[in-house]
């Protein structure tokens, strides 16, 4: 601080290059309209000094603008050029400049204005919503893929212990009876007879990989063709598998 | 019945705590819009000490803010969570001339604005609108109803009027 006491802002206080020029111009007691960019100039480039304690790309658009100021100040200490086409003042980077500057300042003071807005909003408290679940087609939860998939390796694992335990382990190559179509319709008989079956109970328990494996795909078929659907009452507890309305009318839609 | 209808809103509006769109009260009360915005309006008198609170098209219950400094007294909540000079400029620029894309905030700020974007859009305060039609199909960026909420802003032409060109000059470097 010592040795630039002089500033009581430092550079790194400023939001960029077009902040600092607002300060400076305030400081300057100028009106926007009057200023002369090159005036602002010199003080502009003593800050500059301090340019390597801001980050990169805030360092990079200050060196920036200390360019265009310098273009400016250039311009205005040579002798004046043949009068081009002065109606055009689009060319002029002190022009461009202090319009720049004028809509930045709209915008930082209207800033301003928000954060006194921003006071008013903290001032309204309002309490955190109720944690409360959302009133559900007969309060249960819709199986997606995943359900269905984490119960068929819940079916996996049950028969793989029940496997261990005998010894010495018997393996059996059966048959190869089963087809997606037939376990298709034994599970809509299933369904059939009674309309909400356990998942589980789709696989006894001695069913051979084989049947358990076609039975699996059988349901994942009619559940993507929305003939059943699959509900579980709360997470982890075991899904049910339903049949979907005969009216096909799926009540999943509702 | 038409007596509870009042009652039944505050009711709503207490169980939720959230915001709460004025059509989704239509939908649970059955009322037309008209109706329910009159309620909205009632429930909102200077005497009541929570009040329900209008922002964009959505009412949350809050408490009155005459009490706001007696509250923060008792309270004590957190002081921090205000914005930095940064992201308050950057959010100024956006909720004024929103859809605007993250050139022409950079454009009027004179500097780079990735994070202050990336800070807002976390706060919930801007989202992303829509990408612009020109070359590169840049992002545009708008505010959001919490942002409304949180200045306190019933919606976006609460903001004073600004005197502003269309597009910001841009700068030859």
């Amino acid at each position: 601080m010592s040795t630039n006491s002089e500033y009581e802002v430092r550079l790194s206080q400023f939001e960029g290059p077009l902040d600092l020029l607002l300060h400076l111009v305030r400081k300057a007691e100028v009106d926007l309209r009057d200023v002369y960019m090159a005036q602002i100039t010199d003080q502009y480039m003593r800050y500059m000094q301090q340019v390597d304690e801001v980050d990169l790309d805030r360092a990079c658009s200050f060196l920036e603008t200390a360019s265009l100021l310098l273009l400016i100040k250039s311009r205005a200490v040579l002798p004046a050029a043949p009068p081009e086409d002065t109606t055009d003042d689009t060319e002029d980077p002190a022009a461009m400049l202090l319009e720049n500057l004028r809509l930045y300042e709209v915008y930082k003071n209207m800033s301003e204005y928000l954060r006194s807005k921003e006071e008013d909003g903290r001032r309204l408290f309002s309490r955190l919503p109720e944690e409360m679940e959302e009133v559900q087609d007969e309060s249960i939860l819709r199986g997606d893929a995943q359900t269905l998939f984490s119960a068929f390796l819940a079916v996996i694992e049950k028969r793989d212990r029940r496997l261990k335990r005998r010894t010495p382990p018997v393996m059996r190559i059966e048959a190869d009876l089963w087809s997606i179509g037939s376990q298709k319709k034994s599970i809509r008989r299933i369904l059939g007879r009674s309309g909400s079956v356990r998942f589980s109970a789709f696989f006894p328990d001695d069913a051979p990989a084989a049947e358990i494996a076609v039975t699996f795909s059988a349901m994942l078929e009619l559940w993507n063709a929305n003939e059943v659907r699959v509900q579980q009452a709360y997470p982890f507890a075991e899904i049910t598998v339903q049949a979907v309305d005969t009216l096909g009318t799926s009540r999943e839609a509702g | 019945m038409k007596q509870d209808n009042e009652g039944f809103v505050q009711a709503l509006l207490f169980s939720a705590g959230d915001a709460v769109s004025i059509s989704d009260l239509c939908t649970w009360t059955g009322l037309p819009e008209d109706q329910v915005a009159r309620i909205v309006d009632n429930l909102s008198s200077e005497s009541m000490g929570v009040i329900a609170r209008r922002f964009g098209d959505k009412v949350q219950l809050v408490t009155n803010p005459r009490y706001g400094e007696a509250l923060r007294a008792v309270f004590a909540p957190h002081e921090d969570g205000k914005l930095s000079t940064s992201l308050l400029e950057t959010l100024t620029i956006i909720a004024y001339r929103q859809p605007i894309t993250r050139l022409e905030i950079e454009e009027i700020r004179g500097v780079r604005c990735a994070y202050a974007l990336s800070m807002l859009s976390e706060k919930g305060l801007i989202e992303r609108t829509g990408t612009r039609a020109v070359l590169g199909h840049p992002a545009e960026y708008g505010t959001t109803d919490e942002f409304l909420r949180q200045f306190d802003l019933r919606s976006l032409s609460d903001l004073p009027p600004v005197d502003t060109p269309d597009s910001p000059p841009v700068l030859p470097v």
